[in-house]
């Protein structure tokens, strides 16, 4: 298991503000859906991410919110765990490829490779009739645009080998370790013929795949023309 | 020779007058015109070449014309300085040591000045007729109690008491002490008439007594900031200098004598002498931000980077720097990240040195350096219409990936309510393209003239349709299908 901590400073200052925004909404989203928890009763949960949550049978039987909910699924998540997962690996590495897109471009590019995601699910899933929630499609997608922009980029990560170690990894090692595990379990899933796994792999995939191949429609003119070294 | 151009307009300024000075024979001037300007930009050369022209003393010449070939190596008149002055018979004493009285003649063609602190340092004549001790105005009689001039009553303080006592009094009027006329009280008497002339800015007059009052008191240390002030004044550095060294042994911790040779020694680059006022400020216990930032020059200048970045790091964290300070302060800070090979620390420096708006030299310095690390756009990339395309792809894909999503990716679904959303997609990311991101294509500027979308309606307007259509265009999509 590892975790990335941190994944180096902007070059310019200023707060990277479409990031934190994201964090805000997903928090109040989860703080909402603890309220419907504790004060809603057993059922107000389970409905309520039955009708926001991403559910690929019904988007493609034309029920439900269909593609509003592929939105609405990426600022709802299932458990703590969930949630502070997503949002840490937002936190690391977002706030630096927002810098090289600007803030706008950066909002549509998240949402964007979120719809990837949730249409490769679509695809390659159809018949699941469980709702997909969480970020982690989009997130999958900023760390796809992390590899191409930042591939040496060192990458503080605290790994669990028995002990705790915190080294400074390379972008390219991590977030390819992180895509064979992905490709291995979408392999994996393939082969059992359906996602028991309870983890969004397609939507991962989609939204890696999407983040890496879009994000240069997504930077800034500057960068695009001038972009040199960690600059 | 010709005044250069200078980044800085107020340094350039001040060479010409400093020049015009010069060539009206009024020298003085000249070197306090001149200074100012080599402290606004040192990398001014012809103020230092002219600085050298209009200075007496030989190892400030040569100082000055040496920082001529380090900014020049080709300049042929500071080489010929040079070359005359290593002719000349050697300075007796260092820069920082009393000039010599009647210095050898000046290495360049002009003809040797008056040194005009012969005169300033020559001691009155005696006896000393009665001045005003307020204003300095001279007495045209004795008997009067109030100075013609100011109007200020005539008297000096009784060196018992400390009270006033009119000047003609023979005995103190508060505690009977005799005083025996004004003169009693020489000191006190010369010392208030010397901050007199101070105060009226005679400088002549000012340093004639603070001469005479260094022969009554040599280890006061007011007579020499005084005297160090006025030779500041007129531009005397060597003179201003060494009256502050005696300050900084009469006082340790002097900031105002710390200040002003860690200047000095900065502009001259003196790096032992750096290295002492460094070690001094070092040892201060409490620190004003000025003298901070001063040990912080002084770290930079020694190229001790690890101890200047944590005291620049320190100061602009502080709201009460001026803005020409905090500018330097950041360009340096981009310059040590620069040279420790950090460009992304480089560049956060200098976007905040660019990003106070000050026209100053730094600023643009950091501006250039800054365009090193990340040039700006080329022409082409703003007129090109590839980039308005690319710009557009962002909301298109996203609002058509929104339908292909609704419609479960069956084309059959495809409304009319939806075709048209998909439609005004295009037209919306298309202005908000040309308005935010490209507002430089050609056919915006045919259309609005030579300033293109920059006319402030014209993008306002092409931002707000441009995102009203992208954002009716997605309503259309999710709820018209």
């Amino acid at each position: 298991m590892f975790l990335p901590l941190s994944a180096g400073r902007r070059a310019y200052p200023g707060l990277p503000w479409a990031t934190l925004a994201i964090l805000l909404v997903n928090g109040a989203a989860f703080a909402w859906e603890a309220w419907l928890l504790l004060g809603g009763g057993g059922s107000a949960l389970p409905t309520f991410i039955q009708v926001w949550g991403f559910t690929p049978q019904a988007v493609l039987a034309q029920q439900g919110g269909r593609a509003l909910t592929a939105f609405t699924s990426m600022y709802l998540h299932g458990s703590p765990g969930h949630i502070f997962f997503n949002l840490l690996f937002l936190w690391v590495f977002a706030p630096l490829v927002e810098e090289l897109t600007g803030a706008w471009r950066f909002l549509a590019f998240y949402h964007l490779t979120g719809l990837l995601g949730a249409a490769l699910t679509l695809l390659l899933d159809g018949s699941s009739a469980s709702p997909h929630i969480g970020a982690s499609g989009a997130v999958a997608g900023v760390l796809g645009a992390f590899l191409l922009l930042y591939p040496g980029q060192r990458v503080r990560t605290l790994i669990f080998i028995g002990l705790p170690l915190w080294p400074r990894l390379p972008a390219w090692l991590l977030l390819g370790a992180w895509l064979v595990d992905q490709a291995a379990l979408g392999q994996m899933v393939l082969n059992v013929g359906g996602n028991y796994t309870g983890i969004g792999v397609w939507a991962h995939l989609g939204g890696f795949a999407g983040g890496l191949a879009l994000v240069t429609l997504f930077l800034r003119p500057d960068v695009l023309f001038n972009r040199r070294g960690a600059v | 020779m010709a005044a250069e151009a200078s980044a800085n307009p107020e340094a350039a300024e001040l060479l010409q007058l400093g020049i015009a000075a010069y060539r009206a024979g009024d020298r003085r001037r000249a070197r306090q015109l001149l200074t100012a300007a080599t402290q606004r930009d040192p990398r001014l050369e012809q103020a230092w070449l002219w600085l050298s022209a209009a200075h007496d003393d030989l190892e400030f010449r040569r100082i000055c014309l040496q920082k001529v070939l380090a900014l020049n190596p080709r300049n042929a008149d500071a080489r010929r300085g040079l070359q005359i002055l290593d002719g000349a018979p050697p300075p007796r004493v260092s820069v920082f040591s009393p000039p010599p009285a009647g210095s050898a003649a000046p290495p360049a063609a002009e003809p040797p000045p008056r040194p005009p602190a012969a005169t300033m340092r020559a001691r009155p004549s005696e006896p000393i007729l009665p001045h005003c001790p307020w204003c300095g105005a001279e007495f045209t009689r004795r008997a009067q109690d109030r100075c013609p001039r100011c109007a200020k009553p005539l008297e000096v303080d009784c060196p018992a008491c400390e009270r006033p006592v009119p000047l003609e009094a023979e005995s103190c009027v508060h505690c009977g002490q005799a005083v025996g006329r004004f003169f009693a009280d020489r000191e006190g008497y010369l010392s208030r008439l010397g901050e007199a002339y101070f105060a009226q800015n005679w400088v002549d007059q000012a340093l004639a007594m603070y001469a005479l009052l260094l022969e009554m008191a040599p280890a006061k240390e007011l007579y020499h900031r005084r005297t160090a002030q006025l030779y500041g004044q007129i531009g005397d550095t060597v003179a201003s200098i060494n009256a502050y060294r005696r300050v900084l042994e009469l006082s340790l911790d002097d900031p105002e004598a710390l200040t002003q040779l860690a200047r000095w020694y900065l502009i001259l680059h003196q790096a032992p002498e750096l290295k002492e006022i460094g070690q001094r400020l070092r040892a201060l216990k409490q620190r004003s931000p000025k003298l901070t930032a001063m040990l912080g020059d002084i770290e930079y200048e020694l190229e001790h980077y690890k101890a200047a970045e944590p005291i620049y790091r320190e100061l602009v964290q502080r709201r009460d720097l001026d803005p020409e300070t905090r500018v330097r302060l950041h360009f340096r800070l981009g310059e040590m990240a620069r040279e420790r090979g950090d460009p992304a620390g480089a560049v956060r420096a200098y976007s905040a040195a660019v990003g106070l708006g000050v026209d100053g030299h730094e600023a643009k310095l950091a501006q250039s350096r800054l365009d090193a690390l990340r040039p700006p756009l080329p022409e082409q990339a703003l007129r090109s219409y590839g980039e308005t395309l690319r710009a557009m792809v962002g909301p298109v894909l996203l609002v058509w990936l929104t339908a292909g999503l609704q419609i479960g990716f069956e084309m059959r679904r495809l409304t009319g309510v939806g075709l048209v959303g998909l439609v005004l997609t295009v037209l919306g990311s298309y202005l908000l393209a040309c308005a935010l991101v490209t507002p430089q294509t050609l056919e915006w500027r045919e259309a609005l003239g030579p300033a293109g979308l920059n006319q402030p309606v014209a993008k306002t307007l092409a931002a707000v349709v441009g995102g009203g259509l992208a954002a009716t265009a997605l309503f259309l999509v999710l709820f018209g299908m």
